[in-house]
This record gives structure tokens, sequence and C-alpha cells, in this order.
């Protein structure tokens, strides 16, 4: 959340240049990432939330304002809210095509809200004090001491509000021995139309919807036999969005030889098909906790059979279709994103990453303190490229860029470099920012951000954007920024474009620039 | 500062182009001369604000604000914009003598013609008035250039900026709104929006206020003008001309012939008035009437008729005068060098338009292909340096449908297009070959574009060594690295 200055006499305040692909506003005393938030439909960048706390409107409560502004930065309108003072945060924005749905989490009541626009941006409706369990308020807590620290990866995804197509948004939650999960849908306006519980399973699950169409929401799950499992088995999940009735729950393992990990879904309207992205382990291995021997993909239809799959190892078969390209064989790849374009491929984003001793980290532990033995190393971004008829994997484009170190958080040492992995993405550790469409699923612009992290982000740095062209070719384009403010983040933006927002606390300024980014 | 009107210049009068093929902006030779005027201006500027004999210490802080703001902001526009060049200014200050010869009350004023885009004209409150070259193009004939003027000299007469000023000053400083500030400063809740309603009541009063003086502006103007033999019913018309918004007679530079080259495929244009934004809120703008400096046209026209029924003119009779070949090169020459202002402002996204617009109808004039070129070069190297949003901006409902067009068009581009942009200019109009400074800098810069690296240094060094004090000498050194 972003707090703002009061208005002060006879200065303005939100000075706006709306002309411009700029935008400076002022008098905002601390910003987090999470302050502002892009909205997308259709994966394309439609515009930004800003939210911000102002003024004191009684006692017990603030005056919030959600600013909405356009894709190019034009303010459409502020939404003003009032609430309880300063414990209040927007979780979530999401948008369904025909409406705006906001997630706000009371800390003092341990409450969400939810409110619904719709295009306009009137109301459609409201829910207030949505009950919360214990692990949803832990969750929380531990989302606002990650989004304060760094401001990156602001919230965990097993608390969302995900919007399906016209229909309306399903809020997602743990349950209260942190087991299970709970899934409610609500329609446009808000009212409940179904809830889908796990109960108190054995094990413990975890979901995350990862895609939606009018008629189904697909959920990857996650399971481990108890918190300090090395061992996790995926899951995916079919819900039918009308009933809530779940449609199938299957193992991305249709074979007792292979040992699987699920990083990227994704359901494909246009064909009904559901793919499903990883890494592929020695059968004597545990997924995410050794170093993969390779990517797979495989294609299932929506009643969850297995149609087709592919194994490329990274020592074999990405080697040889890499060509020329050195490939450091050192490192570990974790997949980021996978995107299917209308030039009839897959493209599939991975990160290199490895772990090393970190002798700082050894000598604080054995003064006691609390480190991470090991450090993390991120490498050069790899893009796969795997042709939708068959998954024969047709190119490797290796991004490369500047080693960058990060710490650790205590403990990592006793997951393997698999969860590890997902740790470093969950704090947001990775160079790989996000990945835009146009809405036409022609072109994409994956940016990453390259900087001396353990200086901090206010340091000079490389936005570099990896850009898949209405020709089909893959380029890439640097931009450098240089770091004389106080706090810089980057978003999503209208395609070919990214936004950055740079914070100069002694001016109580936040500047926002959309920057083209270059393609041949 | 009194501001007339505010919008950019539609396309008539265009009958000057065959002469002009090889025009060459107004470059200020004389610095002296202008920071002659520059001085004279801002003394006469400075002596013009008057404190009242009665005022409160805000007050008298605040007015010093506003004095120095106006000296200030007329040194910098004189040195900055003022055009003292052969055609235009002569033509103007031609007009301004006839209607001071007339009304010799006026004796002391002047006229300083500034090159701006913006469609504009205002006092500053000691008898000087600016004309920018963008308000040239939407008038018709010399009568309006006269009443825009008599209009101006008004505001100037009847003391208005002191006036309205005064009237600012005495509403902020105010018993009740100083009362009425304390107490918002002393509330504990909602301060914020307290204090930007009582801001905003302020801003609507004074608003009020000024419409009252454009309204007796134009009342006194009528007057003045009919002393000077100028057509005074032109009057009316120059407030329905300001009033239309940019002509659409014009065919967009994206639907016109130049870009229709057989080796050159658009990148997808999306129509402007097809908002590709979800929301379908109207933007929120302080547009509305309410906030408006002047009253309503329509309003004015119709004060202005009733004043010609008074004085015995038929309103039925009235009709537009046409304009003479002096006003038409006149016209065509401020365009020149309103497209120049743009450039010369980085506003790169503006001069191309304007330029290929005015290429249209002028197929051989190596100016505008000029400045063509120089633009779409100044956009490649921005959008090379990823500083393209700088100098492209965003679609706004002040622009025309055109312009946002073309926005839409210069936003979509990529890198390898500029080339084949240039190419288009290059088959669609031709260039009378001529060696002078503009068309090296052209042709450096079109090999740039064109990605002949080589050549662009080659021509940047012969540049530099011709012209070391060279207007492009910026460009030549960047392309000489």
């Amino acid at each position: 959340m972003i707090k703002k200055y009061i208005l002060i006499f006879w200065t303005v305040l939100i000075a706006g240049s709306s002309f411009s692909q700029s935008l400076t506003l002022n008098g905002f005393k601390s910003v987090s990432k999470n302050g502002i938030s892009p909205i997308l439909h259709n994966k394309e960048v439609k515009g930004y939330t800003l939210f911000y706390e102002g003024d004191k409107a009684d006692r017990k409560n603030s005056n919030y304002v959600i600013d909405i502004y356009d894709q190019d930065l034009k303010k459409v309108k502020g939404i003003d809210l009032v609430k309880p003072k300063d414990d209040y945060m927007l979780v979530s924005n999401v948008y369904n095509d025909e409406a705006l749905a906001f997630l706000f989490y009371d800390f003092k009541k341990k409450t969400f809200d939810i409110e619904s626009y719709s295009n306009d941006l009137t109301k459609l409706g409201e829910i207030n004090t949505l009950e919360v369990t214990k692990a949803d308020n832990r969750t929380m807590v531990q989302n606002q001491a990650l989004s304060s620290s760094g401001g990156q990866s602001a919230y965990s995804t097993s608390i969302s509000l995900y919007p399906i197509p016209k229909k309306g948004f399903v809020k997602n939650s743990i349950n209260g021995y942190s087991k299970g999960w709970v899934l409610e849908m609500y329609d446009n306006k808000l009212n409940k139309k179904w809830s889908l519980e796990s109960g108190d399973t054995k094990d413990y699950q975890n979901i995350i919807p990862v895609d939606a169409t009018e008629k189904y929401l697909l959920l990857s799950m996650l399971q481990r036999k108890s918190l300090l499992s090395q061992k996790f088995e995926s899951f995916l999940i079919l819900i039918d969005v009308e009933t809530g009735k779940k449609l199938f729950e299957i193992s991305p393992e249709s074979d007792p030889t292979e040992q699987l990990s699920v990083t990227g879904i994704s359901l494909d309207e246009a064909t009904n098909e559901i793919i499903t992205v990883g890494d592929y382990y020695m059968t004597s291995e545990k997924p995410g906790f050794a170093a993969g021997t390779g990517f797979y993909i495989k294609k299932f239809s929506i009643e969850g059979k297995e149609i087709n799959k592919k194994f490329y190892a990274w020592n074999k078969e990405v080697m040889k279709v890499a060509g020329n390209q050195y490939i450091d064989q050192s490192f570990v790849n974790f997949t980021h994103q996978i995107q299917k374009m209308a030039d009839g491929k897959t493209y599939i984003v991975v990160e290199q990453y490895k772990r090393k001793f970190n002798a700082g980290g050894a000598a604080m532990m054995a003064l006691g303190g609390s480190a991470s033995v090991l450090k993390g190393v991120i490498g050069n971004i790899l893009i796969f490229s795997l042709n939708n008829s068959d998954l024969s994997l047709s190119g490797v484009k290796q991004i490369e860029k500047e080693e960058s170190t990060v710490t650790l958080i205590p403990g990592s040492e006793i997951y393997g470099p698999g969860i590890t992995g997902m740790l470093m993405k969950m704090f947001g550790d990775f160079d790989y920012q996000f990945i835009v469409n146009s809405a036409n699923d022609k072109t994409f612009n994956a940016v990453y951000v390259s900087y001396a992290k353990e200086k901090g982000e206010a340091e000079k740095k490389i936005i570099g954007n990896i850009l898949l062209g209405d020709d089909g070719k893959i380029t890439e384009d640097k931009i450098e920024v240089a770091g004389k403010v106080t706090t810089s983040y980057i978003y999503p933006a209208k395609p070919g474009y990214i936004l950055t927002v740079d914070f100069l606390k002694k001016l109580k300024q936040l500047d926002l620039k959309l920057i083209k980014v270059n393609s041949k | 500062m009194i501001l007339f009107i505010y919008f950019f210049f539609s396309p008539k009068n265009s009958c000057y182009a065959q002469n002009s093929a090889n025009y060459i902006p107004f470059l200020l030779t004389d610095s002296a001369k202008i920071e002659k005027i520059a001085l004279s201006s801002s003394n006469s500027v400075r002596e013009s604000y008057i404190l009242p004999k009665e005022f409160k210490s805000d007050y008298k802080r605040s007015f010093n604000a506003h004095k120095n703001r106006a000296v200030e902001e007329t040194t910098y526009l004189v040195k900055t914009t003022s055009l003292l060049d052969t055609i235009i200014n002569p033509y103007l200050q031609n007009i301004f003598e006839k209607i001071i010869k007339a009304n010799p009350a006026f004796i002391g004023n002047r006229l300083i013609i500034s090159k701006s885009s913006s469609r504009n004209a205002f006092a500053m409150g000691d008898g000087t008035i600016f004309f920018n070259t963008g308000l040239l193009s939407s008038l018709e004939n010399d009568a309006q250039i006269a009443f825009i003027i008599c209009h101006e000299l008004s505001h100037g007469y009847l003391n208005h900026v002191q006036l309205g000023l005064n009237a600012y000053l005495s509403k902020f400083y105010s018993d009740g709104v100083r009362k009425e500030y304390r107490e918002i400063r002393n509330t504990k809740y909602n301060m914020g929006k307290l204090l930007s309603s009582l801001t905003l009541r302020i801003s609507i009063s004074n608003l009020y206020h000024q419409r009252n003086l454009e309204s007796q502006a134009d009342s006194l103007a009528f007057f003045l003008m009919r002393n000077t033999g100028y057509d005074v019913s032109q009057a009316y018309f120059a407030l329905e001309e300001i009033d239309k918004p940019e002509d659409s007679s014009y065919l967009s530079p994206i639907k016109s012939s130049l870009f229709s080259c057989a080796e050159y495929t658009l990148p997808k244009l999306t129509d402007s008035s097809q908002s590709s934004s979800i929301f379908t809120v109207k933007a929120e703008v302080n547009n509305n009437d309410s906030l408006k400096t002047h009253p309503d046209s329509k309003i004015r026209m119709s004060a202005l008729k009733k004043l010609m029924a008074k004085t015995g003119i038929d309103t039925f009779m009235i009709k537009k005068n046409t304009a003479t070949y002096g006003f038409r090169k006149v016209v065509q020459v401020s365009k020149y060098e309103t497209i120049q202002r743009l450039y010369d402002e980085e506003c790169y996204d503006k001069s191309l338009y304007y330029s290929l617009l005015e290429m249209s109808s002028d197929l051989e004039n190596n100016y505008l292909k000029a400045i063509g070129i120089l633009s779409l070069y100044q956009l490649k190297y921005h959008l090379l340096n990823h500083r393209y949003s700088d100098v492209v901006s965003n679609t706004n409902e002040y622009n025309s449908k055109g312009v946002n067009d073309f926005l839409i068009f210069l936003n979509k581009l990529s890198l390898s297009d500029f080339k084949e942009i240039k190419n288009c200019i290059n088959n669609n109009y031709s260039t009378i070959p001529i060696n002078n400074e503009i068309a090296l800098a052209t042709s450096m810069t079109s090999d740039f574009i064109s990605e002949d690296k080589a050549g662009a240094k080659a021509k940047a060094q012969e540049y530099l060594t011709k012209y070391p004090s060279g207007n492009f000498k910026k460009i030549a050194n960047n392309l000489n690295k």
C-alpha cells in the first residue's frame, strides 16, 4: 500500500500530465510494489490501480483511494473508500471481461472484504467481513512482511481472487488447519454461487487457480505428507464453473517411472486441451529435491486423459537444439511461464539458478545468528519453443545476462534445489519479472531485471526485454536505468511497453513512465 | 495575464505553397534586439503591477509572487518565441499600427508575435500583447486579426490583469476564507476533502469573474475596431472560427498517399474513435464548462450581434470576407513557423504530423520535407534510446481524430518502420536539389534512418566543418560518434 500526505493548502497535488506517456504524482511518503497493480484483460494490460491511504475519516477510519488509470496512464476515476485506518490492505484486483473486483484484508478485524465494479466503475456488489481462518490470517501477516521487506512477490497465491471470464470471481483460501483448501465462487454482483472444500485431508494440500474459461476452472494442487516433507506431489483439478463440481483430479504422472514436477499449466479454450510443463527427475530422485534431468510437456483432454507427452533432457535434446550456444550445465532451470502463441508454438521461459556456499552465512550461524549457509546464483534465461502439433522442440534461445547473487532464507539448506527454486520465486529473487501478451497472441514481451540484488533495487540496473515479434522472431532489448531514486519498480504495460515507477522520497514524488521497447 | 483562447491551427488558406518551396524558418540573428525588447517589456510589465492601497502582508507576498512570475514569463517568452521575421511580423504590426492610429489612447502598447502552436493571444497587463502564430491559421482575414488585437488591447485598457488578480487575492485572503481555512486546519478528520472543496469554490468564483472580464473586452474591442475601418462583423466570424474544432477536411497522413507504398505495409491501426480502453466511464478532466476561463463562444457571438444591431448594422446581411493574397501568404508562413516551433520544442510527433499534412498539398516543398525527415530522425533516435515516450504523446480528447490516429500509428512503430516511412516520403515527394545547412542536416539524418551509419557519419563531419556553430550541431555530433 502507498501512504499519501494530506492535501496541503494551495498546492496542486496530483499533477498528472495525461498528454504524455508519463505521470508524476506528488504527496506520497511511502510506496510498496503492490500499491500499484496492473489490470489485465485477455493477458493484455488495460490499466492500473493505485491504492493509497489519505487522511483520517474519523477516529477509527481513514480515507482510502483507489485511483484507476487506463493503459496510457490517463486517469479514469478515483474510488473513495472509508476503511479501518492503517491495517487495511488491497490484496488483489482482478478483471473478468465484465467486472473489476478488489480483495481487501483487514488485519485488525482479521476479515476479507470484496468489492466489485462494472466497466463504468459503478459498484456492483460488496462483501464485508468475510471470515478468515487462522491459516489465512497467518499467511496474510507473512505476506505483509514480504511485501514491506522487498516489495517483490507480495502475496502468496494460496489466498487470491481469481477472475472467471464474464461469470464472476473465485476466492481461494486455506482451511483452518493449513491442511486443506476452500474455494468460493461469486457472481459479478458478489452473490455466492457455490463453495468447494477439501475438508481436513490426510496430507497437506495447497491449491492455486491457474487458468479459467467461461466453463472451467483449472487448479494446480501441491500435496505433501508433512510441512517438512521434501517430497511434493502435483495434481491437476478441473472444476465446472457453473456448479462447482470437481470434474477430475489427476496426477500428471501417468506412468510409475515418471517423476514430475508441475511448474506451468494452461487451459486452451480453443482446443479444450490442458498443457502441463515441468521438470522430470530420475526415478530414484524426488521431484523438487534433486535437480531435474530435463523438462517435459504433456497434453491432456478436458476429460483428463493424456493425449501427448514429450521429454527433453537438458544435456541431450536441449543441447542438440541449442546448437552453438554454450549452456552452462551446472545450473538448475526454473520454469517461469508457458505461453501458447498464435504462431503454432508454445514458448517456455526458464531461468537458470544454482546454490553456492555462503561463508558469511556459515560464520553467522556458528555465532548463533540466523542465516543460510547457501546463497542463490541466478544465471541466464532460456526460451524453449515447441510445435503445438506434436510438442517437438524446435528452438532454444539463450538470453545471456550478468550473474547475480541472492541471500537465501535461513533453513534453505535442508531443502533440495527444486524447493529452493520455489522459495526463490516466492521471495522474488529471480531476475525474471513478468510476461505480457498481445491480445491476439501474436507477440509477447518477457521482462527481467538485472542488478546487484544484495545492494538493493535502487542501484543501476538493466531492464531486459525478450520480445517475440509479429514475424515470429525472438529479439532482445536492454534498457539501462540509472539508480538515483529511493525505490524503483517495473510493471507490465500495454503491448510493446513496460511501466517504470520511481519513488523519490525527498520530493515525496512518484514518477510513472511508459517506456517503449525496441523491436526490430 | 489574460488568455484569449486555446486550440490548434486548421488547414485553410494554403496557396503560398508554390512560392515557399525553399522556405527557411526565421532564425534569430540580432540577439541584442531581442534582449532590448525583453528588457523593456519585462520592465513595463513590472511597473504595471500596483499594490492596492490597503492590503495584508500575505496578500503582498502573493501579489509580488504573481508580479515576479509575470515578469519572468514575459522575458522568457520574448527571448524564446518572439518572431522578428520579414513576413508575419511586419504584416501584423501594420494591422496593429492601423488600430493604434485610429485609437490614440493606445499609443505605447506593443504587439509581439510569438512562435507557438497554441491557438492563443494574450495581454500581459501593461499593454503588451502576445499573438501566437498558431492562432493565425484559425482566422480568415485581416479584420479578424484586428478583432483579436482589439480584444487584447481592451484587456489592457480596462486593467483586467490587475482587476482579476486583485479579485482573486482578495477572495483568497478574505476574512471568511481565512476563518474557514483555520477551522479546516483544526479539524481532525477529512481535512483533504474539506480543503479541496474550499479551493474549488475559490477557483470557480474567480473563473466567473474572469468570464465577466472577457465579455467586457469583447464589447470594447467592437468599438475600437469600428474606429479602424475594418469590418466589425468579422469579429463575429472570428469567434465562430476559433470555436471550431480542428478542420477535418485534411486527409489524415496515414490515409493519404504518403504511406501507400507498395513496399511498406502500415502497422495495423486501431481507430482512435474505437477506444481500446476497457472502461466506459468518461475520463476525469477539468474542462467542463464550470472551469472555462472564457464564456461560451455562442454567448459571446450573440452579444456581439446585439452590439451590431444597436449600432445600426444589419445582422442579416453580414458575411465573411475573403482573404487577400497577403493574408494567405502570412498564414502559410505562420504554419511553417509553427511546425518549426513544434520541432524546436521537441514535439516531434506533431512536427512530423503537420509537416506531412502540409506536404500533401505541397508536393515539392524542401522545407516541409526537411522538417519531416528531421522529425522522423528524432523519433527514431529517441526510440533507440528508450526515450520515445518523451517525444510521442498519448491520444487525448483535445486532439483532432487525425492527430489521435497518427499518435496511435507512431506508438505502433518498430525501428525498422522508420526506414520504410522515409522511403515512402522520398518516393511520394520530390525535392528540388539545394545546397544549404538544412539540406545537409536532412541528408545526414536520412542516412541514419536508412541505417547507413558510414554515410551519416561522413555527412555529419562535413556538416561540422561547414557549420561549426550550426543549428543541427548536436545531431551532427551524435552521428559523428
